[in-house]
């Protein structure tokens, strides 16, 4: 239907009229569903699985719950970088790009202090090894949070690209809207997380 | 006529000529180089074999220890899943998916070349434990709690686990590569219902491998964990579940079954039409009860359970979603047959190869579905029944499926033939020599040998089954060694095949042999599912590979063939991560030293212009 | 002029339109989420609410409002709803089938006992 439209600007014939990159973008983030449906899984089985050791009630929900707001900001403004650079407004789209990432350190800073806080606990440290609610809970969050970090690395990549010229006016946009595409999934699976492990 | 632009390098040095293929980022040359590997892991596995059913041959032997035998049939399952019949598979992906929908390339081809490096050092990552102290040794699918530190403390198991990380990274990559392949390079009229079978099967697989490795991959990464940082996930002192990694392993394990099979279904739905001169019977059922074959893998991974004891309800569930699986694979082979039947066959040695696999396989099916009734399966559970119905599936199904697809492609390939007469003796030998070592392994199994024993008693009637097993599988060796000689001197002086000596129906055979690096001069437009028989005919179509004018546009503004730039960034970003996994093993060292290779070559990857 | 996904859905015009009322829309979606957030951790927090809901209420009233924020998420920060057909397929399939998976087994480690 559209694929004439799309061959314009399109710098090779796709037969769906889709870009091929976004394609495979999406085809891994179904399997990246698989991944974290399996943690979610261990996790779930394990939650209550403490040995009487540190369980579900040391997390800290007033934290986390800052961090996940901080979370879920940076996605509403990566898709407003995404729309800027679309716009052809290129500072706001590299402020906005720019406050993701931060917004990314923000949440990963706030894990690290969790995760250390847990580990050096002067009467019940919680470790991996500690029990199996800690061994999954350090997995999962852990696999979350070396997302976020892969994340902000691409997000400062991009931020560095769009000042070597890249996200013209008018330009091809893809590279903002993978690493978007992306973030939003790692939100999306902190949205799981949090309601999974921290709030039930 | 187009000119092609491409920095390809200089090919009349050996150096040139190696560079050229390190590089390479042609599809058709990382299908050979799939094809060499996958062929070389085959016969490594196939070793291995030959040493297990020696040590088999005769009762109470110690040809090799018991520890070495462990050894054995552990790389034996793995080599010849993950080594050697999945990345063939992957050869004919490569070769054949892009021709066969009328593209110059694949989606994205230096991915396709960094799957390739990857397959090619886990291989080999792998297999350097013989040498560092020990070999993986807990069997294909590695059941908890024998992969505890507790009970290997060697890194044979980290060897393993590491080792099929990699693996998976490499078929999630090329998988995906595939999907956006097959969805979005079809040439101009190449509708999903034109597709060659084959290209039906292939996307199926990669959908089956993105959605199913993920399993696997956490269940490993735990192990991992469990390895490393002193965790229990597996262990029962620790409050953890080896019945977990049961599930984990056959959650991916079963789709993996469909994973090693699809492709070997769809080459047969290739060469049958073409051997039987008429359109594949029951297309559009063929192609959907694949579908079906797959959407169905996912609900019948506990039929790998039934003894575990997860109770009446659950082994009911799972048998009857198992026994399901066999009506979309029984439509599958009344196709077949359909297809055969009253058409005009020439037989030659593809055609051989892929009735020998309808057949194998249709006694390896039955088999399944006894061993999906959960009272059968608890009798005769670990036992060398599920060895043989495994064998006839993998083996019966799968490698027969694909040597009729290496016979079938070789003069696509090559631009020669192989020997056709000595192509028949090693259809004839195989088949004989692999029901001769797996036909009596029914009977040991159901008189309760148990499998993965190293030896037996002499008194409990094993010996004469055992021996026929050993002397088959000696058959099967032999049927190979033919292959092998056939192909080498047929590469060199086969009989020139021209372009099309089978006259197929798909694209691939409406142009030369070998394909031209950009595969088509011109983009053909497709208007029937057997493009090439309707321009040889002429039949009522209006020429299914006349010149492309759908993108017109870029036709005229562009007339020169623009193919990708060879790049060496995939063998160093590959390199890199198998690195890093080094340093899990011998030094940590080497983790930094891969994540630094790692890093530069991700960059010089984006830097570098990507076409 | 027009980009990425504008093109491929067929009416490409009536997005960019979109676009000046798009800032709006996202902060609107953004706002929304931050409530339901907010809900969320009011819920489990209240002894009063806890109490009235009961333990099997919060679970589901929870699931069902982190259901809406992720679906919120996809929809419009991730384009879901106006782009291709294809990419939903692509992304709800998997999805379904992991989520039907993690349930199944859940059901058999939580009620065999552990």
């Amino acid at each position: 239907m559209s694929a004439e439209a799309h061959a314009h600007h399109e710098e090779h014939h796709s037969s769906t009229g889709l870009d091929n990159r976004k394609l495979g973008m999406w085809a891994f983030l179904g399997s990246e569903t698989m991944f974290f449906g399996s943690l979610l899984l261990v996790m779930l089985i394990n939650k209550h699985n403490t040995l009487g050791g540190p369980g579900q009630e040391i997390l800290d929900l007033a934290l986390t719950s800052v961090t996940t707001f901080v979370l879920l900001t940076s996605s509403l403004s990566m898709v407003l970088s995404l729309a800027a650079f679309r716009n052809g407004n290129l500072r706001w789209g590299r402020i906005w790009l720019g406050l993701v990432a931060v917004m990314g350190l923000v949440f990963l800073g706030g894990q690290v202090y969790e995760f250390t806080e847990f580990v050096t606990h002067h009467d019940h440290p919680l470790t991996p090894s500690t029990n199996l609610f800690g061994a999954s809970f350090f997995a999962l969050v852990g696999f979350h949070g070396a997302h976020v970090a892969i994340g902000v690395l691409w997000l400062g990549t991009a931020l560095v690209y769009s000042f070597r010229g890249r996200f013209q006016p008018g330009g091809d946009m893809w590279g903002i809207e993978l690493v978007g595409l992306y973030w939003h999934f790692v939100d999306l699976v902190w949205v799981a997380i949090f309601t999974l492990i921290y709030l039930i | 006529m187009a000119t092609v632009t491409t920095t390809a390098p200089d090919t009349r040095t050996f150096a040139g000529t190696a560079w050229s293929w390190i590089t390479t980022v042609d599809h058709k040359r990382i299908a050979v180089l799939y094809l060499v590997t996958a062929l070389g892991f085959f016969a490594l596995g196939g070793i291995e074999a030959l040493l297990m059913r020696l040590q088999l041959a005769r009762p109470d032997t110690d040809l090799v220890s018991a520890e070495r035998f462990t050894e054995l049939f552990t790389m034996h399952g793995t080599t010849m899943v993950f080594l050697a019949l999945m990345p063939l598979s992957a050869a004919f992906f490569n070769l054949l998916v892009p021709l066969m929908i009328g593209a110059r390339d694949v989606a994205f081809p230096r991915l396709n070349a960094l799957s390739y490096w990857i397959y090619l050092f886990g291989g080999i990552f792998m297999n350097i434990s013989f040498l560092a102290g020990g070999a993986p040794n807990a069997g294909w699918f590695g059941y908890a709690p024998l992969t505890a530190t507790q009970f290997e403390a060697t890194h044979a198991i980290d060897f393993w686990a590491l080792g099929l990380q990699i693996l998976g990274v490499s078929s999630i990559l090329a998988s995906i590569n595939f999907i956006v392949t097959i969805i979005n390079m079809r040439a101009p009229g190449m509708t999903l219902n034109r597709m060659p079978m084959f290209v039906w099967m292939s996307l199926i697989t990669a959908f089956l491998i993105i959605f199913a490795f993920p399993a696997i991959t956490i269940g490993l990464v735990l192990l991992l964990f469990d390895r490393y940082l002193s965790t229990s996930f597996f262990l029962p002192a620790g409050g953890g579940d080896p019945v977990l990694w049961q599930h984990l392993f056959w959650v991916f394990g079963h789709p993996e079954v469909y994973i090693l099979i699809l492709p070997a279904m769809g080459i047969v739905s290739d060469i049958l039409p073409t051997a039987a001169r008429k359109p594949l019977f029951g297309y559009p059922v063929v192609a959907y009860s694949g579908a079906a074959i797959a959407l169905v893998g996912f609900g019948v991974w506990t039929h790998h359970m039934f003894t575990v004891g997860l109770g009446p309800i659950a082994d009911t569930a799972f048998a009857i979603s198992t026994m399901a699986i066999a009506v979309p694979t029984g439509v599958k082979i009344f196709n077949w047959m359909a297809t055969l039947y009253g058409g005009s066959i020439s037989i030659k040695t593809p055609l051989l190869f892929a009735v020998g696999m309808v057949a194998m396989f249709i006694i390896g099916g039955l088999s399944g579905v006894m061993l999906g009734s959960p009272p059968i399966d608890a009798q005769v559970q670990d036992t060398y029944f599920v060895v043989a119905h495994l064998h006839y599936v993998l083996f019966g199904g799968t490698v027969l499926g694909l040597f009729g697809g290496i016979y079938y492609w070789f003069p696509k390939f090559t631009g020669r033939l192989m020997h056709e007469g000595w192509g028949k003796v090693h259809w004839a030998l195989m088949l004989i020599g692999f029901n001769l070592t797996f036909l009596p392994q029914h009977l040991l199994g159901i008189d309760g040998m148990p499998r993965r024993v190293h030896t037996y008693p002499a008194d409990q009637g094993f010996e004469l089954w055992n021996l026929l097993s050993t002397i088959g599988s000696f058959a099967i060796a032999a049927s190979l060694l033919i292959f092998a000689v056939n192909a080498l001197v047929s590469i060199r002086r086969g009989q020139p095949s021209g372009n099309d000596p089978w006259d197929g129906g798909t694209l691939e055979w409406t142009i030369p042999s070998p394909p031209p690096v950009y595969n088509f001069a011109q983009i053909p437009v497709v208007d029937g599912r057997y493009p090439a028989w309707d321009a040889k005919r002429g039949g009522g179509h209006t020429g299914a590979v006349a010149a492309a004018t759908a993108h017109g546009d870029e036709d005229e503004d562009e007339p020169d063939i623009h193919m990708p730039n060879p790049s060496y960034w995939p063998i160093v970003l590959a390199a890199g991560m198998v690195i890093m996994a080094c340093g899990l093993i011998f030094h940590q060292v080497f983790i930094l030293l891969g994540a630094v290779l790692f890093g530069v070559s991700l960059l010089g990857w984006i830097e570098e212009p990507a076409a | 002029m027009t980009h990425g996904d504008t093109a491929q859905h067929g009416h490409g015009g009536a997005h960019h339109d979109e676009h000046s009322h798009g800032y709006r829309q996202y902060v609107v979606v953004g706002v929304i989420l931050t409530v339901i957030t907010i809900v969320e951790i009011i819920i489990p927090s209240r002894p009063e609410i806890v109490a009235a809901l009961t333990r099997p209420g919060v679970v589901a009233s929870l699931l069902v409002l982190s259901f809406l924020k992720g679906a919120g998420v996809v929809a419009y920060y991730m384009h879901l709803r106006q782009d291709s057909r294809l990419f939903t397929a692509l992304f709800m399939f998997p999805f379904t089938i992991a989520s039907i998976i993690v349930l199944i087994l859940f059901l058999f480690f939580t009620l065999s006992g552990g």
